[in-house]
């Protein structure tokens, strides 16, 4: 059997507890508590949410991506990004004008005589198709030789496009 | 005479059915309404004697239940329910009592308890009410411990054990502050 808790008091306090008389509370303060707490556990929740702004969802998906690329900021990024491109790209593949496919091939030979000092002696070798050495000079006929000889190779190749006067003083 | 509220707390599984109303969120607040209906007279009361005043009773049982409202949901279940609660109440009146010692730094409203409780005392009939009154200011008198240890045991009727969860201190220590408490108040009431 438990033993009761006050037995071990002395009498004076043991019988003071049956006959314990409460302080005084007012009227229905019992009855009202309930809702007090609970009134007040109602406020308190609704100050916390007035004070906490509401937390917005974060975008997920298309809704993220979405949002990002119509940032201001974003697509200022992409016009000034987008600007440097064209710039490179322009800069390194831009076709350059080849101003020498629209000439005719009078105004081609006619440029070419004109600036023919200008020429290498490779590059003259190979639109003649042909080569311009030293070496292969030695097949042309030894003028020195004869006069006959000069002025068959004269006839042959070059006459037609000798003035005269200059003809006349080779001559 | 109104006898003290010496109702039994419930059961373990009373305990058990009422935290799984609180946990959920539809019928949180019917069951917080049950629990407050199940300890509200007891958790006023042990209040009552540690603070003196009605207002400060009423306050500091409010705050409890709004303590244990918000925080009900990190309950472990270690203990019993009912004990955690009288942790928050003690904690909350004891808060409450420092805070005003704090602002009266002579302790105004202890010594004035005390000294109503004598006068009190000394004014009343030799007669169960007087006694009564005796038995207050003695306790009035009483180191915080050895008040709480004493109000828990004589008018709670709690077991050392229950009290060492509420005190956090060992039932070995509890033993002897209860045993030290009724020795003055004895000598108080006989002087």
């Amino acid at each position: 059997m438990k033993p009761n808790l006050h037995d071990s008091l002395p009498p004076q306090l043991r019988d003071l507890k049956s006959q314990w008389k409460q302080p005084s509370v007012p009227d229905g303060y019992f009855g009202g508590l309930e809702d007090n707490i609970m009134a007040r556990i109602k406020a308190e929740e609704a100050f916390a949410e007035w004070r906490t702004p509401a937390p917005t969802a974060r975008p997920t998906g298309w809704e993220h991506w979405r949002k990002v690329l119509f940032s201001p900021l974003w697509q200022l990024g992409m016009v000034a990004t987008l600007v440097f491109a064209l710039g490179v790209g322009y800069h390194y593949w831009s076709p350059v004008p080849d101003e020498s496919l629209a000439l005719t091939s009078e105004e081609a030979a006619w440029y070419v005589e004109q600036n023919i000092d200008d020429f290498a002696l490779t590059t003259i070798e190979t639109a003649l198709g042909t080569s311009l050495s030293e070496a292969d000079w030695a097949t042309t006929p030894a003028f020195e030789e004869s006069e006959e000889a000069l002025e068959e190779y004269l006839e042959e190749y070059m006459i037609d496009d000798l003035d005269t006067d200059l003809l006349e003083t080779y001559l | 005479m109104v006898p003290p509220p010496t109702t039994s707390p419930p059961s373990a599984a009373a305990e058990q059915e009422l935290l799984a109303l609180l946990r959920e969120s539809s019928t949180r607040e019917a069951g917080f309404r049950t629990l407050l209906r199940t300890y509200q007279e007891r958790v006023y009361w042990h209040v009552r004697r540690i603070v003196n005043t009605h207002e400060d009773a009423d306050d500091v049982t409010q705050n409890t239940f709004i303590q244990v409202y918000r925080h009900v949901e990190k309950f472990e279940g270690k203990s019993q329910l009912y004990t955690w609660i009288y942790r928050i109440a003690t904690n909350e009146a004891l808060g409450l009592l420092r805070k005003q010692k704090r602002q009266q730094p002579l302790s105004v409203d202890s010594e004035l308890a005390i000294e109503q409780a004598q006068v009190t005392a000394a004014d009343a009939p030799i007669d169960a009410d007087a006694l009564q009154a005796k038995l207050m200011a003695a306790v009035a008198r009483l180191p915080e411990k050895q008040r709480l240890v004493f109000n828990m045991r004589y008018f709670d009727e709690m077991s050392y054990k229950e009290i060492s969860v509420v005190l956090g201190t060992s039932e070995g220590g509890l033993k002897a502050s209860y045993h030290h408490a009724v020795k003055k108040i004895e000598a108080f009431i006989t002087a």
